[in-house]
């Protein structure tokens, strides 16, 4: 899962895309208005966080912006000034969720994933596969007998992201627009080394591969 | 008397009465004195007449009658005259064998009276002192004018009466004519209020030229207590921006020294950050308050809270299905108070409900609302402590405690009244909210 934050703050910015980014979530950070329009346009994001107090634009036009342009990414706000005008602006601006600074860690966490999930075709929020379920806490597979299978942290993007999408094909590219961060090198040979480890860890038939296409997380 | 068209009124009322008074009184003078003036005229051309047959002496004095006109013949026809030489009186035939009462008059004089004649009617008589070879001779003539005074006062009481009636017409119409005039007035006073209850001026109107520096005046006093009242919102709006992403950075470092195990830390910092955060809020939210009977305010409930419902069912959307019954007209309060107020406790109802929220909201010139939840409501024993800053009944569920404490605030800027209580529709927590316009 890909999210862009657009927070012009030198501290707070950098800290949560630390913190997101221990969440398995591949995070770009723009810091100012600009720049994160224009990553928001071109990049395929699963979630935007977005200040509305930015220097050079107004966050609300960017959403606008955004929405006008038909991009359907759930946008969560994040802003200081948080009056019910405020927040009914930016909410009928287009988006998604409202969380007023200062905020806890474990309450922005908890939108992001509900925001996640909402903008996912499996909304469920625990991720079952077969006999197993998804520990997204732990970042781990855990068996019907409560037995750990540990996964790494792109085995652990890359399964979630099959696990919100089954039955997609979903290409190469795509896999890795939504598990890379903007700079990181892309190299799309290196995902089909972390789909033969996945199959490896859930057994062959799980992900099925379509020449030319893509990969296909079965559907029970 | 202060009211400007009941003095108008009066006044032009005043007026006309008078007018109406000196006509009758014309009226009473005129037409009596026209008629006397005619009469007395006939009268002393039959006086000179029965003089020149005296001084011609042609004739016997009884055949007078009957060249002055048989009418002095006739009994009692109201034609009568009356000579008088010395001791020697000679009346007409028609005066049959009554008399007039009359003095006589010295020669060259003249005299005009009433008196009382025969059969009820009521003579005017023309008297004339004459020389007649020497001696003093006085002619009297005389005429009934009871018939043609009963003419002139039937004539008297017809216009009389028509000038009433048109007196009261003008009236009429004069107090339409100051209602019409003084409607730009009306329309000024309306606009004024509407300028006060927030509503823009209206562009097409012209108040009459005494009265437009008054609505101007009004108009550019609201517009500058607005602009005070925009920038204060907007200085606190920047304090309340500037304050809070710092205190969210020392937030998260807080956050993160829990993470990594110095719980110590972390504990230490949280309460002062909590504090910080409550008093940054709580009290930016109330200086941003209008308060009551601020010129220039104006709530639409139905333009405001629709918006305000659309964005919550944005947030809350597939879970609480949320229904808004506005009724009345816009409220003369601030739009931003009452959508804080609003805010937080259709907030608070969609965090509460299981499915369903409900609006109920009059308003104009009072707002009173009652929102509702099917969620699991308040105890009893807890309700009195809703609103007191710091309590909070929704840990597990995000937000900051201070909602209704703002709520609070509001409705205390209005003097307003805030009830809590179990809902008997839904069965979950009911707020029912009376804010004064």
């Amino acid at each position: 899962m890909r999210v862009l934050i657009v927070e012009d703050d030198a501290e707070l910015g950098p800290r949560l895309r630390q913190r997101l980014a221990r969440e398995g979530l591949a995070v770009d950070l723009a810091a100012n208005g600009i720049d994160g329009r224009h990553l928001g346009e071109t990049e395929p994001y699963d979630l935007i966080i977005l200040d509305l107090g930015l220097p050079d634009l107004s966050g609300l036009d960017i959403l606008a912006a955004w929405r006008k342009a038909g991009l359907t990414v759930p946008v969560l706000i994040l802003t200081a000034r948080d009056g019910w005008r405020e927040r009914v602006e930016g909410l009928r601006a287009g988006a998604d969720d409202y969380l007023g600074k200062p905020f806890h860690t474990e309450e922005l966490l908890a939108r992001v994933q509900a925001l996640l999930r909402r903008a996912a075709p499996v909304r469920d929020t625990v991720l079952h596969l077969g006999p197993w379920w998804l520990d997204e806490q732990r970042q781990c597979l855990v068996g019907e007998a409560g037995e750990e299978t540990p996964l790494t942290a792109t085995e652990y993007r890359l399964l979630r992201y099959f696990l919100r999408h089954p039955g997609e094909v979903l290409s190469k590219t795509q896999l890795s627009e939504h598990l890379y961060e903007y700079e990181s090198e892309r190299d799309s040979n290196v995902l089909e080394v972390y789909v033969r480890r996945l199959r490896e860890k859930l057994g062959r038939d799980l992900i099925e591969t379509r020449r030319g296409q893509g990969y296909v997380l079965r559907k029970d | 008397m202060r009211s400007l068209k009941a003095r108008i009124t009066v006044l032009v009322g005043i007026s006309l009465l008078l007018l109406l008074a000196a006509q009758t009184v014309g009226l009473r003078i005129i037409p009596g004195a026209l008629v006397e003036d005619y009469v007395v005229t006939r009268l002393e051309h039959d006086a000179d007449t029965l003089y020149a047959r005296l001084v011609d002496g042609t004739e016997p004095v009884e055949l007078f009658s009957r060249t002055v006109g048989l009418i002095y013949e006739t009994p009692l026809s109201g034609h009568y005259f009356r000579i008088m030489t010395g001791d020697t009186v000679l009346r007409s035939r028609s005066l049959w064998d009554e008399d007039l009462a009359l003095d006589a008059v010295p020669p060259g004089e003249q005299q005009v009276s009433r008196a009382p004649g025969p059969a009820g009617q009521s003579l005017l008589i023309h008297s004339r002192g004459y020389w007649l070879r020497g001696e003093p001779v006085t002619i009297a003539v005389a005429e009934d004018v009871s018939a043609m005074e009963t003419t002139v006062a039937r004539l008297e009481r017809r216009l009389l009466l028509i000038m009433l009636l048109g007196v009261g017409a003008v009236l009429l119409i004069q107090y339409l004519v100051v209602q019409r005039a003084l409607r730009p007035v009306d329309a000024a006073v309306q606009a004024c209020r509407k300028l006060e209850a927030g509503g823009a001026a209206p562009m097409e109107l012209r108040a009459p030229r005494e009265i437009e520096p008054l609505v101007e005046a009004v108009n550019r006093l609201i517009r500058h207590h607005g602009l005070r009242l925009e920038r204060t919102r907007r200085a606190l709006g920047n304090v309340s921006h500037a304050l809070k992403t710092p205190l969210a950075v020392m937030t998260q470092i807080s956050d993160e020294l829990a993470e990594q195990g110095d719980r110590a830390a972390a504990d230490a910092l949280r309460p002062q950050l909590q504090a910080i955060r409550n008093t940054v809020e709580r009290e930016l939210h109330r200086a941003r308050l209008a308060g009551r009977g601020h010129p220039g305010a104006g709530f639409d409930a139905r333009a405001e809270l629709e918006p305000l419902v659309d964005a919550l069912r944005r947030l809350y959307g597939e879970r609480v299905s949320i229904v808004l019954d506005i009724r009345g007209e816009p409220a003369a309060v601030d739009g931003e108070d009452m959508l804080e107020l609003f805010g937080n406790l259709l907030d608070n109802a969609c965090k509460w409900a299981r499915s369903r929220v409900q609006i109920t909201l009059r308003q104009g010139p009072d707002i009173e609302a009652v929102i509702e939840d099917d969620g699991p409501g308040v105890e009893e024993a807890l309700l009195a402590r809703l609103g007191q800053p710091g309590m909070r009944l929704d840990e597990g569920t995000p937000g900051h405690g201070l909602g209704l404490a703002i709520v609070h605030d509001v409705v205390e800027q209005y003097r307003g009244e805030i009830r809590y209580g179990r809902s008997e529709a839904l069965g979950g927590f009911r707020v029912e909210v009376r804010i004064p316009g």
